[in-house]
C-alpha cells in the first residue's frame, strides 16, 4: 500500500521543488527517483498519535516524553516533525535528566527527522551530554501500533561516529542501548 | 601613460570598495614610524605641487587617526615617486571634478612591493584607507572557501600592481585551481607565468571604462619536456570590481570583489574574504626574515627567504596514492564497509598506518576510538569507514533501520580540526594533514588550505550542537551523494563557520575531483586535479 502512495506521488509531481507527504520523504532515502521536494509535509496527520506526554520504566527508572509538532526549517527545506522533552528519574525519584523546561524547541537535543523508510516507526534523533571519547546520540525509534494507540514503545541505537580518547567505565548512556521501552500516553 | 593611469585606478576601485576600511583610529601612534613615512615625500613635494596638496592631505588624515602607525605593513616604507592619484567621478569612464584616489605602493627593499596603500575619499570627505600587505594576499588566494574570481582578481591586481611599480615579468606560487589555462607545475603543484605585456582593453571603451584589463601571459609549453617547443602565449583579461559598471561585491564598502574573468571565468564576487578567525594582518611574523615577503616574485639572491607556500592538495594526494601502505589501507577499509562498525586508520608522521576498530565493543563503549589529538601529537592523518545501512531487530522484533550519511560527520571534522592544531603547534605542515571517509557510495578526503588562524576546536557543547543540526539538516539529503556534498560543504561554513576546509572526491578510477561550493552557495562546482 505505501508504494502505492509513493508511485501516486510520484506521478502527480513536476521536476519542480514542491510538497510531498512525511511518508514520501520517507522513501526518498532509498528511491533515487524520488521527486524533488523542499517541504516534507504532515499530509496524513501521522505525526499527531505522538503528540502528548508518554510514561514508562526501564530498570528501576522513570522514563517520561512529551512530543510536540513544529516545523524544521532551512534554506531551501522545510520538514514537519515533532519536538521531544525527556524526563528521566532514577529508582530513588531523583531527576537524572530533564529537558521538560527547556522553551526553546530547537535546544531539546530531542528532534524529529522523520518515519523510517518500511513506515513502522518515527525517528527522533536524540543527543545527550557526551563526555570525551563517549558516544550518547543516536537515533530513537518511536513506534505505536494501531490497535493500542496509547502504548507506544521506544529503542533507542546510537550512532557510528569517531570518538576521541577513551570513553570513562563508569559512563551510562542516557537511554538504554537498543532496548525497548514500553511508554503508556498520559 | 593613459593606460597605466587607467589601470591604476581600476584596481583601486577594486581593492577599495572590496575591503573594509581599516580601523585606524583606536590603536596607538608610533611617532618614529610616522615621521619616517612621510620623510622622503618632502622631497618629491617640494617638486610637484599636486603631490603637495596630496601629501598634506594624508598628513591632517594621519595627525587625527595615526593611520600610518596601524597599516598592516608597519615596516614598508612608500615609494611616493610611483604613487598615483586622480579625482574620479562615479560615472563610468568619466574623469575629472569627483572624489579624490590614490595608491601608494610601499617596499621595504626598493626591489619588491610589500604591500599596497590605497586612499579614496568618501562622499562626506572623508577618507577610506586599506592596505593590503603580501601576507593577506597569501592568505586569500591560497583560501579555497573564497570564491575563484575572487581568488584570481586579488591576485592579478597585485602582481599587475607589482608589475607597473617596479616592472617585474615573472611571478611564481600561483595555486593550482586559479588561472585555469595555465598548466600546473608538476614539481610543486603550484603555477607560475610571465606577463609579456598590460593593458588595459582601448579596443572595447566600455571594458576601458571598468577596468578590463589584459595581460599577456608567456607560460611553458606543457608538449615537451626540455624540447625547443616555443612557450605558449595567451592573453588573460579579467574585469576588476567597478561600483558603476557591475561586479556583485556586496555594496557599502561590506564586499570584495565580484567582477568576471574574461579569460578565467566569470561572476562571482561577494562576501568579505576572511582569512582569519582572528586577525592575520598582526605583525606576528616580524621576527621572521621571510614574513610578508613577495611570495609570488621569483627569488633573488636578495632575497634568500625560504617562503613557505602550501603544497597544492591535488599534489598531496597524488602522492599519497603511490604509497602502498595507504592503498593497502584503503583496500582494507573497503574490504569493511559491510561491518556493523565504523574501522579506521590513523598514519603517524612517521608515515606508519595503525589500526584502528572497536573490537571489544560493548552496549556501552561501540564507538570508533582515535588516540586523543592534543595528548598524541605523533597523528598526521585518519581514514576510516562510514559502513553499509543495516538493520536492527531487538528480541521484541522491533526492528530500526540505520541509514548513515555517507560523507565526513561534524566529529570527523572536528578531530581534524584537533589534528591541526597539534600540527600547527609542532610547526608541521598544515598541509599534511588529512582524513578520508571510506564508503559504499563515495571516498572522500579533506585538506587543510587555510592559515594557522582559521583552525578552530570545539567545545563538547558546540559538538553536541552540531551534531544535532547536522543530523536534521542532512535528513533529507540521504541518498543523494550530490546533496550530501553540498549540504556538508555549507554545514561547515554556515554553521561550524570553518574556513580553508578543502573537500575532495576519491574516484574509483583514481582520479580526485576538488568539489566546492558555488558563489551564492545554491550549488557545488567541481574539478579535477590534473594527473
Amino acid at each position: 500500500m505505501k508504494y502505492l502512495f509513493f508511485i501516486l506521488t510520484l506521478i502527480t509531481v513536476s521536476s519542480k521543488a514542491q510538497t510531498v507527504s512525511l511518508e514520501t520523504a520517507a522513501q526518498c532515502v532509498i528511491e533515487p527517483n524520488c521527486p524533488n521536494y523542499n517541504y516534507a509535509k504532515d499530509l496524513n496527520n501521522s505525526l499527531e498519535k505522538y503528540v502528548g506526554t508518554w510514561k514508562g520504566n526501564y530498570n528501576g527508572k522513570t522514563y517520561e516524553l512529551q512530543f510536540q509538532k513544529d516545523i524544521f526549517e532551512d534554506v531551501g527545506i522545510k520538514r514537519d516533525e515533532l519536538i521531544g522533552r525527556i524526563k528521566i528519574k532514577d529508582s530513588a525519584g531523583n531527576v537524572i535528566y530533564d529537558t521538560f523546561n527547556e522553551p526553546d524547541n530547537t535546544k531539546t537535543n530531542f528532534i524529529g527527522l522523520n518515519f523510517q523508510s518500511d513506515l513502522k516507526a518515527y525517528r527522533v534523533y536524540f543527543s545527550g551530554n557526551t563526555p570525551k571519547g563517549c558516544i550518547n546520540y543516536g537515533t530513537v525509534y518511536l513506534k505505536i501500533k494501531p490497535e493500542t494507540p496509547n502504548q507506544m514503545s521506544i529503542f533507542y541505537w546510537s550512532e557510528d561516529d569517531i570518538v576521541e580518547g577513551v570513553c570513562p567505565a563508569s559512563f551510562t548512556k542516557t537511554f538504554p542501548e537498543k532496548k525497548t521501552i514500553n511508554l503508556t500516553k498520559q | 601613460m593613459r593606460k597605466t593611469y587607467l589601470l591604476w585606478f581600476a584596481i583601486l576601485a577594486f581593492l577599495l570598495l572590496g575591503c573594509r576600511n581599516e580601523d585606524f583610529v583606536t590603536q596607538s601612534a608610533n611617532t618614529k614610524r610616522e615621521e619616517e613615512f612621510f620623510r622622503e615625500a618632502e622631497k618629491l613635494a617640494s617638486r610637484f605641487q599636486q603631490s603637495t596638496e596630496i601629501i598634506d592631505l594624508l598628513k591632517k588624515e594621519n595627525e587625527r587617526s595615526h593611520f600610518v602607525s596601524k597599516m598592516k605593513d608597519q615596516k614598508g616604507l612608500p615609494a611616493w615617486n610611483k604613487m598615483n592619484s586622480k579625482k574620479s567621478s562615479r560615472v563610468a569612464g568619466k574623469e575629472g571634478e569627483g572624489f579624490l584616489e590614490i595608491v601608494i605602493p610601499l617596499t621595504e627593499d626598493q626591489k619588491t612591493l610589500s604591500s599596497l596603500l590605497f586612499i579614496t575619499e568618501a562622499s562626506d570627505g572623508s577618507l577610506l584607507i586599506n592596505n593590503t600587505n603580501n601576507e593577506f594576499l597569501k592568505h586569500i588566494i591560497f583560501d579555497r572557501s573564497i570564491s575563484l574570481t575572487e581568488r584570481e582578481n586579488y591576485l592579478l591586481n597585485f602582481i599587475v600592481a607589482d608589475r607597473g611599480v617596479f616592472g617585474t615579468s615573472k611571478y611564481i606560487n600561483i595555486p593550482d585551481d586559479l588561472l585555469e589555462d595555465i598548466p600546473v607545475n608538476q614539481e610543486n603543484g603550484l603555477k607560475s607565468l610571465e606577463i609579456k605585456s598590460t593593458t588595459i582593453d582601448n579596443d572595447n571603451p566600455q571594458n576601458a571604462a571598468s577596468g578590463m584589463i589584459c595581460i599577456d601571459i608567456i607560460t611553458p609549453n606543457p608538449g615537451c619536456g626540455s624540447c625547443d617547443y616555443p612557450p605558449i602565449i595567451k592573453t588573460i583579461c579579467f574585469l576588476v570590481y567597478n561600483p558603476d559598471t557591475g561586479g556583485d561585491g556586496g555594496g557599502s564598502g561590506g564586499g570584495t570583489g565580484g567582477g568576471g574573468g574574461g579569460g578565467t571565468g566569470g561572476g562571482g564576487g561577494g562576501g568579505t574574504p576572511n582569512p582569519g578567525g582572528n586577525n592575520p594582518d598582526d605583525d606576528g611574523g616580524s621576527n621572521d626574515p621571510c614574513y610578508n615577503r613577495a611570495f609570488y616574485r621569483v627569488p633573488t639572491s636578495n632575497l634568500p627567504c625560504d617562503i613557505q607556500i602550501q603544497v597544492s592538495p591535488c599534489l598531496k594526494i597524488k602522492e599519497q596514492a603511490k604509497d602502498e601502505n595507504f592503498v593497502a589501507s584503503m583496500q582494507v577499509l573497503k574490504n569493511n564497509v559491510g561491518l556493523k562498525k565504523e574501522t579506521g586508520f590513523f598514519q603517524k608522521n612517521s608515515g606508519t598506518f595503525v589500526y584502528q576498530d572497536n573490537a571489544s565493543a560493548t552496549d556501552e563503549h561501540n564507538s570508533l576510538s582515535l588516540p586523543q589529538a592534543s595528548t598524541n601529537t605523533y597523528i598526521k592523518g585518519f581514514m576510516h569507514t562510514h559502513v553499509n545501512d543495516y538493520k536492527y531487530t531487538d528480541a521484541d522484533g522491533n526492528e530500526g533501520i540505520r541509514k548513515g550519511i555517507k560523507i565526513f560527520s561534524p566529529a570527523d571534522i572536528s578531530y581534524f580540526m584537533d589534528l591541526l592544531k597539534t600540527a600547527q603547534d609542532a610547526a608541521r605542515p598544515l598541509g599534511d594533514v588529512y582524513a578520508v571517509m571510506v564508503s559504499n557510495t563515495a571516498n572522500y578526503q579533506i585538506r587543510f588550505t587555510g592559515n594557522q588562524y582559521q583552525i578552530k576546536t570545539f567545545t563538547d557543547a558546540q559538538k553536541n550542537e552540531f551534531r544535532t543540526l547536522y543530523t536534521t539538516l542532512m535528513e533529507s539529503k540521504i541518498g543523494k551523494q550530490k546533496s550530501l556534498e553540498l549540504g556538508f560543504l555549507n554545514f561547515i561554513y554556515d554553521k561550524m563557520n570553518l574556513r580553508g576546509v578543502a573537500l575532495y572526491r576519491m574516484n574509483s578510477d583514481g582520479t580526485t575531483t576538488e568539489i566546492k561550493l558555488n558563489a551564492d552557495k545554491t550549488d557545488t562546482i567541481e574539478s579535477n586535479c590534473s594527473n
